[in-house]
């Protein structure tokens, strides 16, 4: 690698939102400096979802360019992009990922912003690495939920999958099942963080708290019959002859199956 | 028989058809002309909805129309001289198991064959009216996958393309002589037949589409096929070659091969103890070769051997075949050569060219860039110095996976295009 590095200095701090990292982005990208460390404030707090309201937004710009952050943190976020859309994206996906590599991150933007956008793609960088890994362990997520996402009729017969991922995901998925469910309405809702993203009447919005959760299906009543006939195809759809559960769980891990209809229960 | 009892039957007939992609078409939903909003959509690189306790990709609603038929061919489980429950649906039913299904997230979208129960042109008609019904009263952009149905009119197999996304006519078996012995109703030169003149028809429609965009794709995810092995004689040499020619001249997206099963006691047929698995996956191997790693059919067998080792993968027997071609450099090497080397995939070779440009590579960044070092070393060298001795003797032992149970290698996305678990997948399988 080239010889220079950012400077990496004292402690940045930000309220956990996406709008702040991606002004620490910019930061770093713009001074060709990072942090030694980075305090997430929202980290530590535990409602902090709360806080998101529920102002209604346009999921299909929310992950995927900078246009629905707040204004401060839209032009940053367009300058990143402008300057690469890859690197913008890894500031999405940190932030989603809920892990703290808020300081590798903001390295990697300072030293994009010094030597070029294409050191993000040098995966001798350990920065890059662990960036780029998390990353990717969000996209594998999202992959994995927009096929493992399961509807059924909730309360106001909104057709509403419930959701446990790892990473704040749930957002980032709106975009799939917006174009997949045409002109019907549909809701997402996110049980660990509390959060649901819902389109009514076409328009999209987000809540939080008992809000979010009382999109949610009803359990006792979500078996009905649509979902003993998807049971009964997956069991007949198998082929005895070549069983390799190990196989099944490793491309759809135990932590996904408790929404499933097909499989809950069974261990 | 009530809707469950023949979703349950239909089911079961259906699930030794390999294939179950829903890859390789864009489709929005709302019927052509109308202002009806509908349901459902297909992206080019599919979705996987579920995996059964075989580690298979359920993306589809994968079923038959009917499990009644005509023909008795010796190693299928719906030939018409076994004893067996049989069902039919109704052009309403498949309908509304898709809607459902499909606005549950369980599938992508449907995939539709049947037993030939009466003229081809008839069976092929129900198909049809179940992808119109779809597609024009339901405003369904979700994939289908229907099967051509040989001996069909041409006319009804134009019209199953303007429907479906994707189209197949399985060959079955590698040779006319094969064919005749086990599946003597047959006729080779009518599933030729159907898929040149689908082959024919997508290449039209595409310059078609790409003259006046509103033109409709015909079946624009393209045709599969589909081989047993393992049910006749014919060598892994003769399966590739079929294949590459498969590919080669009519443009086939895909190839499936699936195990033979045995599931009669006919004497025109092997008697096996269990499916051939290790054969089927070294198989896909060796179609991944040809596919996404610039192989020729001929290169895969070289060496005068008529089957595909059981101990090494495809790409590792290669290459310990051909120690001249190594050690590739890491640090001149173009992308092409990088992929022949075993333990490099289409991402490792990726990650090395564009690492090259920004840095050197230092050989403790092979492992961190997804290259499998226990693999590659011995055929790598870096700033012209092997990082290991190649000695193809002492390897043939020492990088043997003895037929390691296949990832699943059925309906993964090609590089480049698929989902990144699906990349993933393949990296971890084949690499």
């Amino acid at each position: 690698m080239r010889a220079s590095q950012p400077n990496s200095r004292g402690t940045w701090s930000y309220d956990g939102s996406l709008e702040g990292l991606v002004l620490l982005a910019h930061k770093a990208y713009a001074e060709g400096s990072a942090p030694e460390t980075v305090a997430n404030a929202l980290a530590e707090e535990s409602e902090l979802f709360a806080l998101l309201g529920p102002a209604p937004f346009e999921p299909a710009a929310q992950y995927s360019s900078p246009s629905n952050l707040a204004t401060a943190a839209e032009n940053a976020g367009a300058a990143l992009c402008a300057f690469s859309s890859e690197l913008f994206g890894l500031v999405l996906r940190i932030w989603m990922s809920e892990e703290a590599l808020e300081p590798a991150l903001l390295r990697l933007c300072a030293e994009a912003g010094l030597h070029g956008p294409e050191v993000i793609v040098n995966h001798g960088s350990s920065d890059v690495r662990l960036v780029a890994r998390a990353a990717l362990r969000v996209n594998r997520e999202i992959d994995r939920l927009e096929g493992l996402a399961r509807f059924s009729p909730g309360p106001n017969g909104l057709f509403c999958a419930p959701l446990a991922p790892d990473a704040n995901i749930a957002a980032a998925l709106l975009p799939h099942f917006s174009r997949r469910f045409g002109s019907e309405d549909f809701a997402l809702v996110d049980v660990k963080r509390r959060l649901a993203f819902a389109r009514q009447n076409g328009r999209f919005g987000a809540s939080s708290g008992d809000e979010a959760l009382a999109y949610l299906p009803n359990p006792e009543t979500a078996r009905d019959e649509e979902t003993e006939l998807w049971r009964r195809y997956f069991k007949a759809t198998e082929n005895p002859a070549r069983r390799n559960p190990d196989l099944q769980r490793r491309l759809m891990p135990l932590r996904y199956w408790r929404y499933l209809p097909e499989i809950a229960g069974a261990r | 028989m009530d809707l469950g009892d023949k979703l349950e039957i239909l089911a079961a007939a259906a699930r030794y058809d390999a294939s179950c992609a829903s890859s390789g078409s864009s489709r929005a939903s709302g019927a052509p002309g109308s202002a009806k909003g509908g349901l459902g959509a297909s992206r080019p690189a599919g979705v996987c909805h579920s995996w059964t306790g075989d580690g298979r990709c359920v993306s589809l609603l994968k079923v038959l129309y009917s499990n009644s038929c005509r023909k008795d061919c010796a190693y299928c489980v719906n030939r018409s001289s076994v004893e067996v429950d049989r069902a039919s649906f109704t052009v309403e039913e498949l309908v509304s198991l898709t809607i459902g299904f499909y606005r549950r997230n369980y599938i992508e979208g449907l995939f539709l064959s049947s037993g030939i129960f009466a003229d081809a042109d008839i069976v092929m008609e129900k198909l049809v009216e179940v992808a119109r019904v779809l597609r024009e009263r339901e405003g369904f952009g979700g994939y289908i996958h229907l099967k051509a149905i040989p001996g069909s009119s041409n006319k009804l197999l134009r019209k199953a393309g303007r429907y479906a996304d994707r189209l197949s006519a399985n060959i079955e078996l590698p040779t006319a002589s094969s064919l005749a012995r086990l599946a003597p109703q047959k006729s080779g030169q009518e599933i030729l037949g159907a898929m040149r003149f689908m082959s024919q028809t997508e290449a039209e429609s595409r310059e078609d589409s790409g003259r006046l965009r509103s033109t409709p794709r015909f079946a624009p995810a393209g045709q599969s096929t589909q081989l047993v092995v393992g049910a006749s004689p014919e060598d892994d040499r003769t399966i590739i070659r079929l294949a590459g020619a498969l590919y080669g001249r009519l443009g086939m997206r895909r190839v499936y091969y699936s195990a033979f099963v045995p599931v009669s006691t006919d004497p025109r047929l092997p008697i096996l103890r269990s499916p051939p698995l290790v054969r089927e996956h070294r198989l896909y191997q060796a179609d991944w070769l040809m596919r996404f790693y610039g192989f020729k059919p001929e290169e895969i067998l070289d060496s005068g051997e008529a089957n595909l080792s059981s101990e090494l993968d495809p790409k590792t027997a290669w290459a310990l075949r051909h120690p001249e071609f190594f050690p590739v450099d890491v640090e001149r090497a173009d992308y092409a050569a990088l992929l022949r080397v075993p333990g490099v995939g289409v991402t490792g070779a990726g990650r090395i060219v564009s690492t090259r440009h920004v840095g050197h590579i230092r050989p403790e960044d092979l492992g961190r860039m997804g290259i499998v070092m226990k693999r590659a070393r011995y055929f790598l060298s870096l700033g012209g110095r092997p990082l290991s001795a190649l000695d193809p003797e002492g390897l043939r032992l020492q990088l043997a996976d003895g037929g390691a149970p296949q990832a699943s290698t059925w309906d993964q996305s090609p590089p480049g295009m698929g989902t990144l678990a699906a990349k993933a997948q393949m990296e971890f399988s084949f690499a």
